[in-house]
């Protein structure tokens, strides 16, 4: 009897081992920093992070039909601190600039050296926007 | 109206706080009358629920723009359909659905126990209550979360600022309430659970009590789930339909462990054990439904779908840290009642594999959680925030899902206690043979896709073995009843509803596995600027630029490019991509068009164009096998219901099996 719930136990480890090894690589392999822009500005040139902030607006260029497009986003907590993004891909419905309500921005890419962050990721404030009617709401 | 729908609110809190205490004096003083008014409690709190919910639709309805919500998220033009949907659009809506679910779901259980289970019942209500009395007073203390919160007094709007047109879709208006419907349902099943606990009732009976309930969650969870990769897929236009995020890891963790509880609950009917597990189980789903309304409402995570800070976090932590803590503490305190008779018998038994079933499936919504909480618990525990993103998710599910996959397979083939491996060896023939085949032809016309040989295989050998189940039991009624083979068929399914309702699930797991591999291991996306005429060519289809036309109407100014798909020359059909900008909400919109068949989508959409020159930047993906996702989840709703549907044999075993246990006094 006793040999036998270890043998299960012994299984049931090794299973539940095999799927933490899985994770541990897994995260590893795929993790991302993520920065504000502040933060950015001092780490200097660096691959495959993801940075958050708010769009500059009126900064926003469209060169043409199919370019990549161009923005600065801003970091909320010190607004001086601005970042020159240059974006290829869709551009997502929700990325809209609205001078009344600034548009939070998430981009995933690269911080090259001239100071310009080439993203190939975009992602903007929700379409089902829970948060800011209720923040609004809450007066804050 | 606004009036009468907070002062409903207001009662709501009143009665699920009476309801909460009420039950409990019953307990105490053995008093009827105090169980009567306990029972009350919850019919009022479903009227009041009701009549607040009615106050909120009428506001929406007659556009009482001095309400903030309806002033949010409708606008005159608004069609009542989607007018009716704005009442789930936003934050205190949501709250308010979830409560008057809750209401009506309780009511009804009050209703079904008017003579059974009358021992639990007050700490069912209790604790159906305390629920209850969260939400309440969520809305009524946080004025965020209020629906019938007021714009500045002497303000009328004439218009509101509108729903968001992606929400104006019919996926959008139903998943948001089939996912509530699948979240509140895991609710009875918790607090049956913690009534055995408190009454020390610790037989199988809050299971088979329950049985219904949680099937009937776990299929509007199962909806909720698929509609909403069905709408990320059909509007937002980027191709794909599941993309791991925050939000929809939320609504998939409480499904996997839901989906885990029903197995194991099988083995505990069965086999009396696993019982400590199985309330492990219950108590993280349901925490888990909690932490996903959460998830969507506090911001505490970037996602898709909430940014920022809100109000309610701190609320529903704490909530949720209360669940934990008293849930876990109750199951402590009952351990060494929760000893199982039985033990396993041997590594090669049915058992086994349900056993394994659940491990992975809970190892699944670990992971999940795991990196939903990544950047959260690095930032705390490093300084720097790191997030994983989609390929962290797939790395993991996909070796896991495979070795479920199997494991559904080779479940039916294996004999309860202990397998010979003569018996399985023989019963496992025909599936493998069937496996290999398939893989042979696979091979031989070209695939190197390892994952997705592995996963085309294991579907081949697990739709064989369960069709043999269907086959084999069809032709032993034959020779008994002498019905043709169709007929007994049909008659074994109605006669063994849960067994065969199981059945079909696991096939429609099996078509959606199947349209998941093919569409991530075979995608192929081109996107180009053409012109009138020009056309791009991907994975053997041309898509070529037909005509562009644009206008405008009141709320919006459309812009759409109709392309002629065609493979090798052989026309498919067209389709019409468009760019929408709706004026009010200044709000760009891209509309996707399909080409659907049952192999692939043809997923076109419109990224860019200019007015000028008719130049366009257009997107193609081949999605290989998508249509096998919306089959495969429709057939497991389908399952699920005849799993569900009320049997009266099972109803008289189980009339049965509760008078044994009160008799052996074991509840």
């Amino acid at each position: 009897m006793r040999s036998k719930k270890l043998k299960f136990l012994v299984g049931g480890i090794v299973i539940v081992g095999a799927i933490a090894t899985l994770a541990f690589f897994a995260v590893r392999e795929n993790m991302v920093y993520y920065y504000t822009v502040t933060e950015l500005a001092t780490k200097g040139e660096s691959e495959n992070v993801r940075v958050a902030g708010d769009l500059v607006s009126g900064t926003l260029v469209k060169a043409g039909v199919g370019e990549p497009i161009e923005f600065e986003i801003y970091d909320k907590e010190a607004t001086q601190n601005t970042l020159f993004v240059k974006y290829t891909g869709a551009v997502p419905d929700t990325f809209v600039d609205d001078p009344n309500q600034p548009v939070e921005v998430v981009v995933e890419g690269d911080f090259l050296k001239d100071g310009t962050f080439a993203a190939d990721f975009l992602m903007a404030k929700c379409p089902s926007k829970y948060e800011s009617e209720e923040s609004a709401a809450d007066g804050k | 109206m606004n009036q009468i729908g907070y002062s409903a609110l207001l009662l709501t809190v009143v009665v699920s706080a009476f309801g909460l205490v009420a039950p409990l004096v019953a307990v105490r003083t053995g008093s009827r009358g105090w169980m009567r008014s306990a029972e009350r409690s919850v019919y009022a709190l479903a009227a009041a629920s009701a009549v607040a919910s009615a106050a909120l639709v009428y506001a929406l309805m007659t556009r009482d723009y001095t309400n903030e919500y309806v002033y949010s998220y409708t606008s005159n033009d608004l069609s009542w359909f989607y007018t009716l949907s704005a009442f789930w659009a936003g934050n205190s809506g949501s709250m308010l659905l979830w409560l008057v679910i809750l209401g009506a779901f309780s009511a009804v259980v009050v209703w079904q126990n008017r003579v059974k289970n009358r021992e639990i019942l007050p700490y069912v209500i209790s604790i159906l209550m305390a629920v209850a009395l969260f939400f309440a007073l969520i809305m009524t203390v946080s004025r965020g979360s209020n629906p019938f919160a007021t714009v500045p007094a002497g303000v009328f709007p004439d218009n509101g600022s509108g729903l968001n047109p992606m929400l104006e879709n019919p996926g959008m208006v139903v998943h948001p309430v089939t996912l509530y419907l699948g979240y509140v349902g895991f609710a009875i099943p918790y607090a049956f659970a913690m009534a055995a606990l408190i009454t020390r009732r610790l037989g199988d009976f809050w299971i088979r009590s329950t049985r219904r309930w949680t099937i009937f969650a776990w299929i509007f969870l199962t909806i909720g789930n698929i509609m909403g990769a069905w709408w990320a897929y059909v509007t937002l236009g980027w191709g794909g339909y599941w993309a791991w995020d925050p939000v929809e890891n939320a609504s998939f963790m409480p499904w996997v462990t839901g989906t885990a509880f029903l197995h194991s609950v099988m083995i505990q009917e069965k086999k009396d054990m696993l019982k400590v597990w199985n309330i492990v189980l219950v108590v993280f789903t349901f925490s888990l439904t909690i932490f996903g309304t959460f998830l969507t409402r506090s911001g505490i995570i970037s996602s898709v779908h909430s940014f920022g800070q809100s109000s309610l976090g701190p609320f529903f932590l704490g909530f949720l840290g209360l669940i934990l803590v008293f849930s876990l503490n109750l199951l402590f305190s009952r351990l060494d009642m929760l000893k199982s008779r039985n033990e396993l018998d041997s590594f090669v038994s049915r058992e086994s594999t349900f056993l394994l079933n659940n491990l992975l499936l809970v190892g699944m919504a670990v992971t999940v959680l795991w990196g939903v909480l990544f950047p959260i618990i690095s930032e705390a525990a490093t300084g720097n925030k790191v997030t994983v993103g989609p390929p962290f998710f797939d790395q993991v599910m996909a070796p896991i899902g495979l070795v479920l996959m199997f494991i559904t397979g080779i479940c039916p083939l294996i004999a309860w206690r202990r397998a010979t491996l003569a018996n399985l060896g023989k019963n496992i023939m025909v599936p493998t043979i069937a496996a290999i085949v398939v893989l042979a032809v696979l091979i031989v016309t070209g695939m190197r896709h390892t994952y997705a040989l592995i996963s085309f295989t294991l579907c081949a050998f697990v739709v064989t073995t369960v069709l043999m189940e269907f086959v084999r039991g069809a032709w032993v009624r034959r020779e008994m009843t002498g019905e043709n083979l169709v007929k007994a068929l049909g008659s074994l399914i109605w006669r063994n509803k849960r067994r065969y309702g199981g059945y079909i699930v696991h096939i429609g797991v099996i078509f959606l596995l199947f349209g998941v591999t093919g569409s991530y291991a075979f995608k192929q996306e081109l996107s180009a600027t053409i012109t009138k005429g020009e056309s791009i060519e991907v994975g053997g289809y041309e898509v070529t630029y037909d005509s562009f036309d644009s206008y405008d109407t009141n709320e919006k100014s459309v812009g759409r490019v109709t392309f002629t798909v065609t493979q090798g020359g052989r026309f498919l059909g067209t389709v019409a991509p468009s760019k929408e900008y709706y004026f009010a909400k200044d709000q760009p919109w891209t509309r996707v068009d399909r080409n659907v068949t049952l192999a692939r989508d043809v997923y076109v959409s419109l990224l860019e164009y200019s007015a000028e020159t008719g130049e366009a930047n257009v997107d193609v993906r081949i999605n290989p096998l998508v249509s096998w996702l919306w089959i495969g989840g429709f057939v497991m709703v389908l399952g699920g219901i005849i799993a569900i549907w009320p049997d009266k044999r099972d109803a008289k075993r189980l009339a049965a099996r509760y008078e044994r246990q009160v008799r052996l006094h074991e509840i």
